[in-house]
Formats: C-alpha cells, sequence, structure tokens
C-alpha cells in the first residue's frame, strides 16, 4: 500500500491577541491508498485545524513547520493554481455543518453541476444527469425532484448525503470528514456513515474521519489518531486501540464514555479539563490529569516514538501497557 | 469549491472572538471626549466674548487676532463654535435619549409579548418610518414657537421607529436564548426579566443605534436651525452659524460657514464611526 | 377522577400538544400524541427520542413553557396543567421543577456571575437574609464542585463544563422536587460529560432530586435513569425499565436506535430503504 497522504513534523501557530499561539505540536500521520484514519480529540486538540492545513485553509498569519506531502508533492510548495486542482480534484471535504456550507437560495441541483461543470468541463445537461445518477448512489430516492429543491426543504441527514455525493463528484483520491455526523440523529448517523463507508471502499478512497467519538472512529476506520492539546499522543491500528490503548489518555477517554450496556456506580472521570495547545506546558501536555504522572512527566516533554507497532507519547507507555488494557476489566467488576 | 472558500472565512470571523473599537473607533470616541469636555467648560475657554459685536472688525480672515476669523458682524468665530457647542449637542442629545428610551420600551414589550400583538408593533412601526421628522418638526415650531424644545421632541418622535426596528430584532433573538427561559422557569416576573436582563444585554446594541442616530439628529437640528426655525440669533449654534455665513461666502469670506460646517461634519463622522465599531463588537459578542 | 399517590413526582395523563401551522395550506403538526407518565419522588425517568419526536415539547409543557392542547399535568399531586398567571404560582412552580439545558453557552446570563446569578434567585424567591443567603451560596458552589474565583467569574471566563455546573447550582437553588435536564450533557467533551454525570448522581444521593432526563444519548440515559420512555413522532413506543428496554428492546423503533449507537465492535449498516426521513 503506498502513501497517499503523508503529515511530518508539522508545527503551526496562529495569531491571537498580539502574540503566535500554538494550534498544532509536531504532528506527523500517514494515511495509504485507500485507507481510513480516524483523528479523535476534544475540543480545542487541533484535529480541525490538522485537517485545515492539509487542505492549506488557515486563516491568515499562521506560520507553518513541517511538511504536507500529498501523493509525494509538498501541499505548501504548489503555486495558486496546482492549489486549486488540488483543492478541487484530488481532495473533498465534508463538514459537520452541511446547511452552512449550502446557498439556501440555490437549488441543489445548482449546487451539484457547479463543480461538475467547472472542474470537469461537462455541459449543463449532461451534468443535472450525472447528479442524479450520484444522488441515486448515495440512496436518495427521486433524485430529479430533489434536484429542483432547495437546501431548507431538506433534513440535515438527507443534505449530509447531497453533500457527500457532491464531494464524490469530482472522483477525489482522500475526503477529509470533518465531524460530518456530529449534528446528525443517531439512527441518520449510522446511516450516513453506511453510506460513505460503503462508497470510500467502492472506490478505493482515502478518508481522513475527524470525530469526538472513538467508538465510531474505530468503526470506521482502518488506523485511528488521538490527539490532545495539539498532539498526537497516540496512533494504531483501531481494533486494537480500544483494546491496548498505550497512552493514557486514550484509555481515559474510551472509559469516560457511559455504555449502553452497563450500568457503572462511578464512571472513571479524568479530573480537570481539555488544554487547549497553547495552553500545554513544557512536559507531558496531559500530566496535570493524569493518574500516572511522575515528576519526569512534568519535565520533559516525551516524543512520539514506536512501541509494538503503535505510536505513543508517553514516557511510562511500556510499564503501564497491563494496567491500561487492564481497567477494563476493572469497570466491568463494577457493573451493577 | 464554494464550499472551502465559506470555511475559510467563518474560521476566520471565529478567531477574532473579541474585537476591540480599533484605531477608528477609538480615535472617533476620543474626539468627542474633546468635543463633550469644550462643551461643558466652554466659558472658561472661549478666547473672546462670543456675543461682542465689534463691526469694525468683521470677516477677519483667521490670524492671530482671531484664529478662525470673525463673522459679518466682528464676532470671533472660534469663541463662537466653542460655546455652540452646547446646544449642537444638547439637542441631538435630547432627540436620541427620547427616542432611545421609548423605541427601546416600544420594543421589548413587543418582542416579549409576541403574537399579534408584535404583529401590530410592526406594522405600526413600519407606518411610522414614512413621517417626515423635518416636516414634523417645522409644524411643532409653527405650532409651538421656535427655540430648542419643540424640534427637539418632533424629531425625537420620528426617530422612534429607528430604534424600536434595531431593537425588536435584537431583542427577539435574545429572548430565545435559554437563559431567558431559565430565568422564566425560576418564576422570574416579567417586567423584570425585561429592565434586568433583556434590557442590559441589549445595551450595547440601544447605544449603538442612538450612536449613529446622533449624527443624523445633528445633521436635521442644524439644517432646522439654518432655516431659522431652530435656536434663534443671536445664540451661537452650528447650523445657525452655517446659515449666517452664506452671506459671507459670495463675499469671500467663508470661515463661518466654512468652520462650523466642519465641526458638524467631524463630530457627524466620529459618531457614524463609533456607532458602527460599537454595533460590530455587540454582533461579534453574540 | 383517579387519585394519584402522594409520591408521585410528576404524572402526565394524555398530553396532546398540537403546533397550528401559520397560513397557506400548511397541516398542523401534531407534537405530542396522547402521552402519560408517573415518575415517582426521588425516581429518574428518561424521555428517549430524536429531533422531532416530541421530546423537548413534552418538557417544556411539564415545566410550563408551553400549553398543552389536551391532557393533565400533576406536580406532587397538585394540577400544574395551566400556566401560571400570577407571580405567586409562578414562584410555586418554580420551587417544584427546574431545568437544565443543553448549551452551556447560552443558557446563562452574559453579565451575572454564578453568585450573582443565585442571589437573585434567591432573594426573588425571599430566601433567607443575605447573610443566609450567602452560605447557601457557597453550600450550592460546593454541591457542583466550583472553587470561589469561578463562582465569582463571569460566564465569558468559565469552560463549557464550569458553566454546566453554574447552571446546576441555579436550577438547585430553591431545592426543586424535580429537574429537567434537557441533554444537559450532550454538548460537552467526553471528559468533562464523565465528571458531570458523576456530578449529577451525587446530587441526586445528597439531595433526592427527581430527574426527568430528556436526551438521545442511550448511553447517558442508562447511566443516569432507572426508567424510560422512548418517543417517535410524538408517541410513546416503549416503556420501562432503562436497564430492561436496552438489553432487550422490544420495538422496531428501540431496536434500531440501540442498534445505531457506535460501540466496540460495531459497524455502521445501513438500512434497506433508501429514505426514512420526514422531508419538508
Amino acid at each position: 500500500m503506498s502513501t497517499l497522504l503523508e503529515i511530518e513534523g508539522l508545527s503551526v501557530t496562529l495569531p491571537a491577541g498580539g502574540e503566535q499561539r500554538q494550534v498544532i505540536h509536531d504532528v506527523s500521520l500517514a494515511i495509504g491508498e485507500g485507507e481510513a484514519h480516524g483523528l479523535v480529540g476534544e475540543s480545542g486538540s487541533g484535529k480541525s485545524m490538522t485537517a485545515r492545513s492539509i487542505m492549506r485553509l488557515l486563516p491568515p498569519g499562521a506560520e507553518v513547520q513541517g511538511a504536507v506531502r500529498f501523493d509525494g508533492t509538498d501541499v505548501n510548495s504548489l503555486d495558486r493554481g496546482a492549489l486549486r486542482r488540488f483543492r478541487g480534484n484530488d481532495v473533498a471535504m465534508i463538514f459537520q455543518d452541511p446547511r452552512s456550507h449550502t446557498n439556501p437560495v440555490r437549488t441543489i441541483g445548482d449546487f451539484m453541476t457547479e463543480a461538475l461543470c467547472r472542474n470537469r468541463g461537462m455541459g449543463k445537461r449532461d451534468a443535472l444527469k450525472r447528479a442524479a445518477e450520484l444522488l441515486e448512489e448515495v440512496f436518495v430516492d427521486d433524485p430529479e425532484r430533489r434536484l429542483t429543491q432547495y437546501p431548507d426543504e431538506l433534513s440535515g441527514g438527507l443534505l449530509q448525503r447531497v453533500m457527500i455525493s457532491a464531494a464524490l463528484a469530482v472522483e477525489p483520491r482522500l475526503i477529509i470528514a470533518d465531524e460530518p455526523t456530529t449534528a446528525l440523529d443517531v439512527t441518520n448517523q449510522a446511516e450516513v456513515m453506511a453510506i460513505l463507508d460503503e462508497l470510500r471502499r467502492e472506490r478505493g478512497l482515502a478518508m481522513l474521519f475527524i470525530t469526538h467519538d472513538l467508538d465510531l472512529a474505530a468503526a470506521v476506520c482502518d488506523h485511528t489518531s488521538v490527539m490532545y492539546a495539539g498532539f498526537v499522543v497516540e496512533s494504531q491500528a483501531s481494533e486494537r486501540l480500544h483494546d491496548r490503548p498505550r497512552h493514557p489518555y486514550s484509555a481515559a477517554l474510551s472509559h469516560a464514555r457511559p455504555s449502553i450496556d452497563r450500568t457503572l456506580d462511578r464512571l472513571p472521570a479524568v479530573p480537570g479539563r481539555p488544554l487547549s495547545a497553547f495552553e500545554a506546558p513544557s512536559g507531558c501536555a496531559f500530566a496535570d490529569r493524569c493518574p500516572f504522572k511522575q515528576t519526569r512527566c512534568v519535565e520533559e516533554a516525551p516524543a512520539l516514538r514506536e512501541l509494538d507497532g503503535a505510536m505513543v507519547r508517553c514516557h511510562r507507555a511500556e510499564e503501564l501497557a497491563e494496567t491500561l488494557a487492564g481497567s477494563f476489566q476493572e469497570d466491568l467488576s463494577g457493573h451493577t | 469549491m464554494s464550499a472551502l472558500v465559506m470555511g475559510r472565512r467563518r474560521l476566520a470571523a471565529g478567531r477574532e472572538a473579541y474585537p476591540r473599537l480599533g484605531v477608528l473607533g477609538w480615535t472617533s470616541a476620543g474626539f468627542l471626549a474633546l468635543i463633550a469636555l469644550i462643551a461643558v467648560f466652554a466659558p472658561l475657554i472661549t478666547p473672546q466674548d462670543p456675543l461682542a459685536i465689534d463691526l469694525g472688525n468683521a470677516h477677519v480672515a483667521p490670524g492671530t487676532d482671531y484664529f478662525l476669523g470673525s463673522d459679518a458682524n466682528g464676532r470671533d468665530i472660534l469663541s463662537r463654535l466653542i460655546v455652540g457647542s452646547r446646544t449642537s449637542l444638547l439637542g441631538p442629545l435630547g432627540v436620541v435619549a427620547l427616542a432611545a428610551a421609548a423605541g427601546s420600551t416600544i420594543a421589548i414589550a413587543s418582542a416579549w409579548i409576541g403574537g399579534r400583538f408584535d404583529q401590530i408593533v410592526v406594522r405600526v412601526v413600519d407606518a411610522w418610518f414614512s413621517f417626515p421628522g423635518i416636516l414634523l418638526a417645522i409644524l411643532a415650531v409653527a405650532v409651538f414657537g421656535s427655540g430648542l424644545m419643540a424640534p427637539v421632541i418632533a424629531l425625537a418622535i420620528s426617530y422612534i421607529p429607528y430604534s424600536a426596528r434595531v431593537t425588536r430584532s435584537g431583542a427577539i433573538r435574545e429572548r430565545r436564548l435559554p437563559y431567558v427561559e431559565a430565568l422564566q422557569v425560576q418564576g422570574f416576573s416579567a417586567w423584570r426579566i425585561c429592565t434586568r436582563h433583556l434590557l442590559p444585554n441589549l445595551a450595547p446594541l440601544i447605544v449603538a443605534q442612538a450612536t449613529v442616530a446622533f449624527g443624523y439628529a445633528m445633521v436635521d437640528l442644524a439644517a432646522i436651525s439654518f432655516l431659522g426655525l431652530g435656536v434663534q440669533p443671536p445664540t451661537p449654534d452650528w447650523g445657525l452659524m452655517v446659515s449666517q455665513g452664506k452671506n459671507g461666502i459670495l463675499q469671500g469670506h467663508p470661515q463661518e460657514t466654512l468652520f462650523a460646517g466642519l465641526a458638524i461634519v467631524l463630530t457627524v463622522l466620529a459618531f457614524n464611526l463609533l456607532g458602527d465599531r460599537i454595533s460590530r463588537v455587540y454582533q461579534e459578542r453574540s | 377522577m383517579a387519585t394519584p399517590e402522594p409520591t408521585s413526582a410528576v404524572r402526565v395523563e394524555g398530553l396532546r400538544k398540537v403546533f397550528q401551522s401559520r397560513g397557506r395550506g400548511g397541516k398542523d403538526v401534531v407534537a405530542v400524541d396522547d402521552v402519560s407518565f408517573d415518575l415517582a419522588k426521588g425516581g429518574s425517568l428518561a424521555v428517549v427520542g430524536e429531533s422531532g419526536s416530541g421530546k423537548t415539547t413534552l418538557a417544556r409543557m411539564v415545566l410550563g413553557l408551553e400549553h398543552p392542547t389536551s391532557g393533565r399535568i400533576l406536580l406532587a399531586g397538585t394540577d400544574r396543567t395551566e400556566q401560571p398567571r400570577t407571580s405567586a404560582a409562578r414562584r410555586e412552580r418554580a420551587r417544584e421543577i427546574q431545568i437544565v439545558f443543553q448549551d452551556p453557552y447560552r443558557s446563562l446570563d452574559p453579565r451575572q456571575s454564578a453568585v450573582r446569578c443565585i442571589e437573585e434567585v434567591l432573594r426573588v424567591h425571599g430566601m433567607g437574609n443575605a447573610d443566609e443567603r450567602r452560605a447557601r451560596i457557597a453550600e450550592l458552589m460546593d454541591v457542583v464542585g466550583l472553587d470561589d474565583r469561578q463562582a465569582r467569574a463571569l460566564p465569558k471566563a468559565l469552560s463549557g463544563g464550569q458553566r454546566q455546573r453554574v447552571a446546576i447550582a441555579r436550577a438547585l437553588a430553591l431545592k426543586p422536587d424535580v429537574l429537567v435536564l434537557d441533554e444537559a450533557v450532550a454538548a460537552l467533551d467526553v471528559s468533562i460529560q464523565a465528571q458531570m454525570l458523576n456530578l449529577l448522581a451525587d446530587v441526586r444521593r445528597q439531595t433526592g432530586v427527581t430527574y426527568l432526563l430528556i436526551s438521545h444519548d442511550l448511553a447517558v440515559v442508562r447511566q443516569v435513569t432507572e426508567d424510560m420512555i422512548v418517543m417517535q413522532r410524538g408517541r410513546v413506543v416503549e416503556r420501562g425499565r432503562s436497564a430492561d428496554i436496552l438489553d432487550r428492546p422490544q420495538d422496531a423503533y428501540t431496536r434500531l436506535l440501540r442498534d445505531s449507537v457506535p460501540r466496540p465492535g460495531w459497524k455502521p449498516v445501513r438500512r434497506s430503504t433508501p429514505t426514512m426521513e420526514v422531508t419538508g
């Protein structure tokens, strides 16, 4: 499997209140052709900023270090035209709130054919025909009628499916999905995720899937990275992340969620609140909230390193391996 | 891809969470504070008697004797501008204070009660807009006699719908916020919620609207003075000075009209800029 | 008319709410249709449903923010179907039932700190003198875990989780019998959500308050409540013990809801019918 997207040592600062504030610290990750990669984190963790750095969609004044390579080419070296082709043809983005990314006074048909006409040079009539086929692929019934409707007339789940089909219309090689189902009801979330997953696999598309929901990422992604305060703290195969978390934060994140299968007397909650990247202390960013903190954690920032096929940013990853995996058993014993 | 462009714009707007008034806003505020100070201390700082007629020194050009020159009656223009700032500021202040008080009362009541009452208020306010303020003021002067009071009240009435419309839209937005419902659930009376919670939270919006309206009121009152229906000579007033100086222009002595006009223009400009900045700060906040 | 048991905190009977359409050929919307439940004092009931299920309208009626088209609402045995008209009636109801909203950013007056906000509530209700009120505020801050600095800070200086603690303290100020939790943890980060769920459990243990949880999140429902009703398009489709329903859902819609929740080993499954949604 060849690497399609490679982020190496990416650090980003943004201007705020007269200074440059760090939003991403030394992020590295790689997505292979046709691979789905989950990026999980709480608010302020830098997951959306990472996605925007890939598209070079950072606010003015942003300072970027490190490399973002798409198919071997550094995105930061692209000129205007090449950047437009990259954004228009190679990568597609799906957002949390589809309604704010559509124009309320233009029909779904207008919206969907715009990219086809411009990027593919299609005529209006062909484009509309193609758009109807595309809508059928995302299981929208009566697509011809939908094309004449306005965004307001569609429910959130349906509109998100329209966005997916519009994103796929240009036949990109990578999809960046930024919390695409967070605003949806749970049944619609399952439906939209199933459709996205199916289409992605059929076409062999790579995907960067950004979410706050560890279980959702694990369900649809081959590989998952967990971010905290602008750092990637852990990155490994999704199925192993849940049973064998390597970083205390990932373990805490999956334990802290209540479960529909059992009631706990108390949830194992992490104290404190998630830090934003610019608040990160000089040592380990998670140290303050970590139950396994030692002096070293506060004094020295851990590096991202490999451990049993996983990447982890924790001084004590080896010695904690059993504890972190084992705390699931403790949870079960608290079962009421 | 239009979606991407929109995403970037939203992001950029989101980053600038608490913009301050900015250079223009602060400059305007400083300028207006200076004018206000001048108005308060006017009698103490006039270089000459603003009412002393000296026909021998009529139409003196700006210079060392008369910093901004003298008018047709030989009175010092700078001194008259300084003293004139009092009526010129007091008039618009009266207009916007009355209009904002009445307008926001109507607006908050309308937004709170809602339903049919709100619909009627909206219609009435729409119709109200067609009242020509200046004509109403002229009518008021014809009935109640000239001076500051009649045109101020008349203009205030014609300014109410502007204040009411802006405040109502803000009040309707505010009323839908969960904190207002929480107050209702706490058993607070409508009066208390409106006066202690809605009104203070809408204050920046009301002030922003009043600030912009102040500029317009100043121009309107100057126009009324210019027509000779407002403040009467020999009381110094900027609008009146523009009017009285117009004969001088033809004789090649534009200083009175020019400097009085400049005072009006700069003050109005400052009010507009400041009002604009305040309303932006309010919008960013909410 | 059956007299409800004295232990009932909230009892609704045949509640129905129809929203009349505004003008041109629109249909009336039946938001809540014949809903009944009885929530015992000290109990905890979840109303579960997706958007458009009517769960929020149901809660608003119980709170007196919306008037039911028909049916009855009883709080602690007293008929509260009518919205309160006098200020005395409003305050009386306020001491019976309170709410914590979903959005921690907009459910607090931006100009009031926790201390000032709760002080006002206590003052309006004529609770104690200044010293007693101060003591009660300190007690509440202790319950929700806010320190003195946070208690005096304006909402904009607080994080989402801290704001939600303020909202909980405010709701508890009058020692209400019932707390309506309207998606009260849905907008919080996972690690904060866990803290808040533990706090809600502690509060209930300490005060014996009754919870009416409005939620779409089945895991949260299981953690917080003993009983639940499932609503779909305004009607109750299933009711019972939360643990039983989540372990063995009977109704097809409840099963669909349960199967849609991501969890370890879960894969999203597309339903056979392309569109199951109601669209405009």
